[in-house]
């Protein structure tokens, strides 16, 4: 079908992606883009069980997510792209522009040195750099923790 | 006699959200409800150590609050296991996402619609002793859940992920979904009849049509992301008042 | 309303929202558990019931995920369930809609501003904490509970002046009264129905929901 969401959200797999996102879109598989996670087996196994009935996970490292991406925008599930940081997404858009064309920032939380722009959104000169290059690059970019709650674009967040 | 350390953390599992943020979200519930054991723990150790290991059962966590014990017994456990610090950190953020996901799955969308739904589809007949009920059935589950996750994380510590994969908790998140699904299917019909029955009588073809319109705009890839039913209820109730006054 | 039903329902205004997040959520913020036991104290459980059954229909599409911002319901439906016993002209439904959904708005804005300021206490006593002083943290929990529970107060005084208002209105007069029950009872069932058909996603889940709904429609036409 498509890949009908790309997000990044440092929680990972959990509530707001498998129930929030992927039921109102009918989502039935997600991949998730970490260098950490896909090294990682006992964690895979956790995100693993905690997917819902008839919802498959797939892991990948950043260099397999690029190499995937084509096939999985155009295989038959409702694929919903999730990367735990903005330099991940950065690096698919990059090497798949077309393929990439709007980005939800679902969750970067707080750490030392972010500042809040949302309750689900601190920035750090890195963030910034990043969501930058997105803008650059003319992707649309847009933060948005639920499908209920409002959408605020990126000029709006920067 | 005072409560055991694992009786006073069973109990601070309830409170486990009074200190939530934005920042930390629950880590000083979470904190907060690991203390009693981590003091028991580090009784006869370094003051430093203890400290220690409380700051970091209140960093940074999230998880649905009725499957955090599953993390405070993890922890506890690998505090008593010697494990490193950096190694705990780790377990604590690799819990966050599944357990909210699963909890979820478990509470949000399987048994808390479940029972509300068929509560009310018992309304018509039984009254207040389904809503007593209700209450006193989750309450009961709300206990032996939270017991049970302090305890199996306490019993696994760092091998909690696995353990709670042959447990009972995924099987149970995905049927209490099915179960919710249904009784909330069968809730709707009976409390709309009842409702209209005892407290309206009429409209009926009215309230039917404004139903239809309102769920295609919920649902509808153009609007769903603005209309929700209270948005939805606000707006007829604003319109039922202009007409009301003849405005 | 006497002094002492007024203060016994700020009470339980105050143990119903502190139930929605801080301590013990025990179902007791679920509107329907809430507006039944306001109107128990009101003097009419049956009024109260049925204005928590409505609010409660809109309950059903709130998904407390997350850090996701969403409606508390319980304070407003504490104030509506007893409103609806004290003032029946009014009909149940009706004032669960005036008091209880826009009190449901304010509630969550106010569970928003309420953690805010959690963070700010948290980032006044930070040092404290990251030096894992235990009694730094229980004061954090402790103060933050004793703010939920003013919270609760608060949004169940408010409640109970929107329907002190709604108690002067001469309710015989009003023309197409009826209206009102429609709105608030087509929102309720949009909300319901709405969110169980997002929240079931499709697969199995829908399947069961729309069982449910075919054994709900048999049940009514049956009885």
């Amino acid at each position: 079908m498509a890949i009908v969401l790309f997000r990044v959200d440092d929680r990972l797999v959990h509530g707001q992606v498998v129930i929030g996102w992927g039921r109102p879109m009918s989502v039935d598989h997600v991949v998730l883009v970490d260098d950490t996670v896909a090294t990682s087996p006992w964690e895979q196994d956790l995100y693993r069980m905690a997917a819902p009935d008839g919802l498959r996970v797939t892991f990948a490292s950043t260099v397999e997510g690029i190499a995937g991406l084509p096939g999985w925008a155009q295989a038959a599930d409702r694929t919903l792209l999730l990367t735990g940081d903005l330099d991940t997404m950065v690096a698919l858009r990059e090497a798949h522009p077309a393929l990439v064309p709007r980005i939800n920032l679902g969750g970067i939380h707080h750490q030392p040195g972010r500042v809040e722009k949302l309750p689900y959104l601190y920035l750090g000169p890195a963030e910034v750099a990043a969501l930058e290059r997105l803008r650059h690059a003319g992707a649309s970019v847009a933060a948005q923790d639920l499908p209920t709650a409002p959408a605020v674009a990126l000029d709006d967040l920067l | 006699m005072g409560l055991s350390p694992r009786w006073q953390t069973i109990i601070r599992l309830y409170g486990v959200q009074a200190a939530w943020t934005y920042e930390r979200m629950a880590g000083i519930g979470v904190g907060h409800a690991a203390a009693p054991m981590l003091r028991d723990l580090f009784r006869d150790r370094d003051a430093i150590e203890r400290r220690a290991a409380v700051a970091r059962s209140a960093e940074y966590f999230n998880s649905h609050p009725y499957l955090a014990g599953i993390a405070v017994g993890a922890v506890v456990r690998s505090e008593r296991d010697g494990v490193p610090g950096g190694a705990i950190s780790r377990l604590r953020t690799a819990l966050s996402g599944p357990l909210g996901a699963l909890g979820d799955q478990l509470i949000w969308t399987g048994e808390v619609p479940a029972l509300m739904g068929f509560t009310l589809a018992l309304l018509p007949v039984v009254g207040w002793w389904a809503v007593a009920a209700a209450v006193l059935v989750h309450n009961v589950m709300r206990f032996r859940l939270t017991r049970w996750s302090l305890d199996l994380g306490l019993a696994h510590g760092l091998g909690v992920g696995a353990a709670l994969q042959q447990s009972w908790l995924p099987r149970a998140a995905k049927d209490a979904q099915r179960v919710a699904a249904f009784a909330v299917g069968l809730a709707l019909p009976v409390t709309a009849a009842w409702l209209w029955l005892d407290g309206i009588h009429e409209g009926g073809e009215v309230i039917l049509a404004l139903v239809l319109v309102g769920t295609v705009l919920t649902l509808a890839p153009g609007t769903r992301t603005r209309v929700t039913g209270l948005r939805f209820g606000l707006a007829l109730l604003g319109a039922a008042i202009l007409l009301m006054g003849g405005w | 309303m006497t002094p002492w039903l007024a203060i016994a329902l700020l009470l339980w205004g105050s143990v119903v929202a502190l139930d929605l997040i801080t301590v013990p959520q025990g179902l007791l913020s679920r509107p329907l558990v809430a507006a039944t036991v306001a109107g128990a104290m009101a003097g009419d459980v049956v009024a109260g019931m049925m204005a928590g059954a409505v609010l409660e229909l809109y309950n059903l599409e709130v998904l407390p995920i997350g850090a996701a911002r969403y409606p508390d319901y319980g304070p407003g439906a504490v104030a509506a369930g007893a409103a609806a016993a004290l003032i029946p002209e009014a009909g149940p439904l009706g004032i669960a809609g005036l008091i209880g959904l826009p009190l449901g708005l304010l509630g969550g804005w106010s569970v928003h501003r309420h953690r805010r300021h959690n963070a700010v206490r948290v980032g006044a006593q930070l040092d404290r904490v990251s030096a894992g002083d235990a009694r730094a943290i229980w004061h954090l929990q402790r103060e933050g509970l004793w703010r939920d529970a003013a919270r609760g107060s608060v949004l169940a005084a408010v409640g109970l002046a929107v329907a002190w208002a709604v108690h002067l209105i001469d309710w015989g007069l009003v023309p197409r009264r009826e209206y009102l029950d429609w709105a608030v009872l087509a929102g309720g069932l949009t909300a319901g129905l709405g969110g169980a058909l997002r929240i079931a996603g499709k697969g199995a889940r829908r399947r069961w929901l729309a069982v449910g709904l075919l054994t709900g429609m048999v049940v009514v036409l049956w009885a």
